[in-house]
């Protein structure tokens, strides 16, 4: 049995798109639960991929196609879960209003997902209205926000006092991110954490959750 | 006292220049409008259009309010790309080029061999070179290929579809070989590459992608280089440091405070290559004072002066959000304390 899971968790981190679903289907085969591909290969496999992107062994490219390779492994399993997946908790990300770049903020997408959150993705240019409404709406563990630019970062400061002014403030935790970012602007803001690359905000999400429990159901988007 | 030009390739040769020299890449017409305190000035051009490639990217009179030491004018390939323009800067949102079929949209590059094209360049040096050092900003091909085709559809094909990717950076890297041998019929003094490559922690992708994909394409355009080069990147290069250097280029680019540390950059290749940067951008020109502004160059032009092969320059260039003030205030520290002998 953990064979299997070992088989499915090395496609992941060798970035075996094609071999994957194979492995995936013998191991439901063999009678091995969905919940347990995911949680026990799945999940410890993009572990394993953020570690190494965050060390330096692997970069972008490689880690782009490992979260593809999970992926494909998700669509064979995802018809057979029996109820909703379970998640660490929901994290809400998007780029600020003014600012279109993304792939920083994809990567820690990719990175949260392969690490148990459920993420909905706002996409870019996305202002403080819509980041509030859209937290009243899912409720999120976690709210993540991202600027590339000097002249857009203020903006995430605006999504706080939003938060505070509509009462949602202590029902979300405001993660931010981004080139000219740093700590001291995120306390300044009043943000409950900064981190500098996509493996930090792994590790500070998962920091910012009350457990390391599974809270979660999906949230029906 | 030498001039601009003999300032910067004095440094770029090795050799200690009598001031530290001062570059950039693009000074926007809102800091030069700030700077001269008029709009009539002859400007900066903001965006290429494919079939009409070329950017004047240093509004000349601002030399006589800062003692800048060059003009450039870009000549990067087109780039095939849906763009969107949001407070003041155009930004790229979506590649083109996906598959094998959209390579027929690489056929539409205009022909690098038009003399109408190097045009603009010839009066523009003509009017306003001086005794400046003229800069052309050239690309090698890998900024225009994963602009082309969108950043993460750039990254996983160098895994999926490799031979897509070799073809892409083919054509723009044929292409700017062209222009190079074409601009310097004209005056320029030196080339300027920004192929930005790195990411705020790392490079984008491996040193061994990097070594497999870029640096063949960019040894061909670099090989062809009649004059010194200086290579650009954003975000964090170390790892690629020993394969930049080994392409002969003099100089490396803009060193972005953030993500690198200049001093250790100093210490581990200062003897080798000249470096060029790194006047922060998040906080210090955009947002910080003239007095912090001359504190860090003072601090800079101290740490990496010393010796030469150092070139000042903000963290990436001189966009419509940093403050004239702070820009006068890097030049007046500049003629205070870089020149040398520097203690």
């Amino acid at each position: 049995m953990r064979d299997h899971l070992e088989k499915i968790k090395n496609a992941v981190v060798s970035l075996d798109r094609t071999g994957i679903e194979g492995h995936v289907r013998a191991a439901l085969a063999a009678g091995i639960d969905v919940d347990r591909i995911i949680n026990e290969a799945l999940t410890r496999a993009m572990d394993v991929v953020g570690k190494d992107f965050t060390s330096g062994k692997i970069f972008v490219p490689e880690l782009l196609v490992a979260a593809l390779t999970m992926k494909a492994a998700l669509e064979v399993v995802k018809p057979m879960l029996k109820g909703a997946r379970q998640f660490f908790g929901t994290v809400i990300i998007g780029t600020v209003m003014g600012d279109l770049h993304d792939i920083g903020k994809n990567l820690v997408g990719i990175m949260l997902e392969g690490a148990g959150f459920q993420v909905i993705d706002l996409g870019v240019n996305v202002d403080a209205q819509r980041f509030v409404q859209q937290v009243e709406k899912f409720k999120p563990t976690i709210l993540g926000l991202s600027a590339l630019l000097t002249t857009t970062m203020p903006e995430m400061g605006n999504v706080i006092k939003l938060l505070e002014t509509k009462g949602l403030r202590n029902e979300t935790k405001v993660i931010v991110g981004g080139a000219p970012v740093d700590a001291a602007f995120a306390a300044n803001i009043g943000a409950d954490g900064y981190a500098r690359e996509a493996g930090a905000a792994v590790e500070l999400a998962k920091r910012l959750v009350p457990s390391t429990a599974f809270l979660n159901k999906e949230v029906a988007l | 006292m030498m001039t601009s030009k003999e300032r910067i390739l004095t440094v770029l040769d090795g050799k200690i220049p009598d001031r530290v020299p001062w570059i950039e890449n693009y000074v926007s017409n809102e800091v030069a409008q700030g700077l001269l305190g008029h709009a009539n000035f002859f400007q900066a051009t903001y965006s290429q259009k494919v079939q009409k490639p070329g950017m004047i990217r240093i509004p000349p009179a601002i030399r006589e309010i800062i003692p800048l030491d060059n003009i450039s004018y870009d000549m990067s390939p087109p780039r095939y790309a849906k763009t969107e323009k949001i407070g003041g800067l155009e930004h790229v949102t979506e590649g083109l080029i996906k598959t094998k079929d959209d390579l027929k949209l690489l056929d539409t590059l205009p022909d690098p061999d038009d003399p109408l094209f190097y045009r603009e360049a010839e009066v523009y040096l003509r009017e306003f070179r001086g005794d400046s050092a003229a800069i052309a900003t050239v690309r090698t091909g890998i900024s225009n290929t994963y602009l082309s085709m969108g950043i993460e559809h750039f990254c996983i094909s160098i895994i999926l579809e490799p031979e897509l990717v070799k073809e892409i950076l083919w054509r723009f890297s044929e292409w700017s070989l062209r222009v190079v041998k074409n601009i310097q019929e004209l005056p320029f003094d030196l080339f300027f590459i920004p192929d930005d490559i790195g990411f705020g922690n790392a490079p984008m992708i491996s040193p061994d992608s990097f070594r497999k994909f870029c640096v063949p394409m960019m040894k061909k355009v670099i090989d062809a280089m009649q004059r010194p080069a200086i290579y650009h990147s954003d975000g964090n290069i170390m790892p690629l440091m020993e394969d930049i250097i080994g392409l002969g280029v003099k100089g490396v680019a803009n060193v972005e405070p953030a993500a690198m540390d200049i001093e250790q950059l100093k210490c581990d290749f200062g003897n080798r290559i000249t470096i060029v940067g790194n006047i922060d951008l998040n906080y210090t020109l955009s947002n910080g004072t003239p007095e912090e502004t001359g504190e860090e160059v003072r601090r800079r032009i101290k740490a990496i002066g010393p010796g030469g092969r150092y070139i000042l320059a903000s963290a990436n260039s001189l966009p419509h959000y940093v403050k004239a003030a702070n820009v006068r205030a890097m030049g007046e520290a500049l003629l205070k304390c870089g020149y040398y002998p520097i203690h």
